[in-house]
């Protein structure tokens, strides 16, 4: 069997994810929940697991440390996409980015301030939208930022919107939708065709009976 | 803002330097692979590290706007740039200093500047090493030059060699065949670059492609693989764009040359797009299982030349020289040397190290009087035994 190592994003996004692999015929070896380990071997021999942060599955892949791993879309736009091919969504981890402020009147000031840990899909937007604005990089906790006057408006993922609306805020500007996709390393795709191909194809059966 | 002293020693982002050994066994390799040129037919030059910056970002170096260094030329006030690539100033040199005409081969190897993407893990200062074949437009011409890489990297010494051929012309031949400019197909092209298939599907949607084009588009990421793909791209394309018939004949030949040399697996991809605003033909690039990205590349760039007066049908290739080290088997230690006593106008030991030296040999004279052979690296002490001196191993 080729090796493959596949770099998966931790948290929310995990659960989701293994159910699909083992779909595909790759489980891993113990309960990735209730370790500390970071590389997990799986039923097929040569094929691992990394579990990492979810902002870091594209860096791995880009540089070849994995082969494939799952990421979000959010994470693909804001870092962008170099030498990486993404042939399925996974349609797990569905939300939405978006911008959200205490009211529409956010966005009217002549520079509104920005908050986001998304600098760069923030940035892209509001300059195709024609409007200046000051962006300020957060790592967490965006819906703070307008409360108490850091910033007028955020950009960030709105999944139910609970988080939101308990903190008075609301979504202004829809931006994309998001969701999980797999990711390839172009010269992965291309050295180990064979094995990758037969794991899109599994994964691509799984994501399509998920759906019905 | 001035340095401190307590950071002077540190190198800018991403800037290579080879050490002892590993310098030196980059050396050889770059010697050897010069040398294989030669021994083709490809002549050695040697272009300056910097020109004007125009020049530099014509032709094959018109993606290299933003990776390029910049600098004001302090007589006369021009922007010059700090080379990228050398591929441009190898097609200057050909279409302008060598006029143009006839057939030309040129090989060069050279530290180029570079700003690499975050997450690129190869150095900003990269040397580079290619050969280009100017002025003739042939089949013979794409497979010499692909059969030419192949040959750098089995000298260099890199197993489980992977080759990847593909065409620009089949991607060209779609979107002629689509009625789009290069310019409405960007969106398309983006898509396909970076095989993003959950939107391509979303595009043909939005597109309004008949069943038949929906089909043909949406199939066009998963044209890679072995050679039964081409069959199947015949197939797919054979009505709607037989304009890319040629093409894949061309990918089809060039994966034969290969296909017998058992140490090579051949992978083809038809739409591999690198390149893709100079490339006008086939393209081609090695890899190797376990290296994130290409060890070399290269592929048919008709017309390049025309920005220095002369429009000259080119084919070429390059490589990143410490990527092929990497992945190749080599290793950096150095030779074991032979200590000798420090020379003090003993002519008989002059003529002996003389002698040993002139085979290749390293002898290191004890300058320091140490006789400390370990500490010099040196698996032998040279004694003088019965009045001749000779290497004895420690």
């Amino acid at each position: 069997m080729t090796e493959l190592t596949i770099a998966l994003s931790k948290g929310r996004i995990l659960k989701d994810t293994l159910p699909l692999f083992a779909a595909a015929g790759i489980e891993p070896l113990e309960d990735i929940s209730k370790s500390r380990k970071l590389i997990f071997e799986t039923n097929q021999p040569g094929v691992r697991l990394l579990v990492i942060r979810a902002t870091d599955v594209p860096v791995y892949v880009q540089q070849g440390a994995a082969d494939l791993g799952v990421s979000g879309k959010d994470v693909l736009v804001e870092n962008g996409a170099f030498n990486l091919y993404e042939p399925l969504d996974l349609e797990i981890a569905k939300c939405r980015l978006a911008v959200a402020g205490t009211s529409p009147e956010c966005l009217q000031k002549s520079r509104p301030r920005v908050a986001t840990k998304y600098v760069n899909i923030a940035r892209r937007w509001f300059a195709e939208k024609g409007q200046q604005v000051d962006i300020i990089k957060l790592y967490g906790a965006m819906e703070l930022g307008p409360l108490v006057g850091l910033s007028d408006v955020i950009v960030d993922l709105v999944d139910t919107g609970n988080t939101l609306r308990a903190n008075g805020l609301q979504p202004l500007e829809d931006m994309m939708d998001i969701s999980s996709r797999l990711v390839v390393n172009q010269a992965a795709m291309k050295t180990k065709h064979a094995a990758i191909t037969q794991l899109v194809d599994q994964l691509a059966a799984a994501v399509a009976a998920n759906r019905a | 803002m001035s340095t401190t002293n307590s950071d002077r020693w540190m190198l800018p982002e991403g800037m290579f330097e080879a050490m002892p050994g590993q310098a030196q066994a980059l050396e050889s390799l770059r010697r050897e692979l010069l040398d294989l040129f030669a021994t083709w037919g490809y002549q050695y030059c040697m272009p300056p590290m910097v020109e004007h910056l125009d020049a530099l970002l014509t032709g094959v170096g018109s993606t290299l706007e933003r990776e390029t260094f910049k600098l004001t030329d302090p007589a006369g006030g021009r922007l010059l740039g700090i080379r990228a690539d050398m591929t441009t100033q190898a097609a200057r040199i050909d279409a302008n200093r060598l006029g143009g005409k006839g057939i030309n081969r040129l090989c060069y190897v050279g530290s180029v500047l570079r700003d690499a993407p975050a997450n690129a893990h190869r150095p900003r200062n990269p040397t580079q090493v290619g050969a280009e074949l100017f002025g003739v437009d042939t089949t013979e011409a794409d497979h010499e030059m692909l059969r030419l890489m192949v040959a750098s990297l089995q000298q260099a010494g890199v197993d489980n060699l992977c080759i990847d051929i593909g065409h620009i012309g089949v991607y060209r031949a779609v979107i002629n065949a689509l009625g789009l400019s290069v310019e409405e197909a960007k969106p398309l092209y983006r898509l396909l670059q970076g095989r993003r298939v959950p939107e391509i599907h979303e595009y043909v949607q939005q597109a309004n492609l008949d069943a038949e084009w929906q089909q043909i588009i949406c199939a066009l990421p998963s044209l890679h693989g072995d050679l039964a793909v081409l069959a199947e791209a015949r197939e797919l394309l054979a009505t709607k764009v037989p304009e890319a018939i040629p093409a894949i004949e061309e990918i089809e030949a060039a994966a034969q040359l290969l296909a017998a040399d058992g140490a090579i697996s051949v992978h083809v991809d038809l739409i591999e797009l690198r390149g893709y605003s100079y490339h006008t033909g086939l393209v081609f690039a090695a890899l190797v299982p376990g290296v994130g990205s290409e060890l070399a590349r290269g592929g048919r760039y008709n017309s390049v030349g025309a920005a220095f007066g002369q429009a000259r049908p080119a084919t070429g290739f390059s490589a990143d020289l410490g990527a092929v080290f990497d992945a190749s088997q080599r290793s950096c230690d150095l030779a074991k040397a032979i200590l000798a006593p420090a020379v003090a106008g003993n002519a008989s030991l002059q003529a002996a190290i003389d002698a040993l030296r002139a085979t290749g040999e390293v002898v290191i004279e004890d300058v320091s009087g140490s006789a400390d052979a370990a500490a010099h690296d040196c698996d032998r002490v040279l004694q003088e035994i019965e009045g001749a001196w000779q290497p004895v191993a420690v």
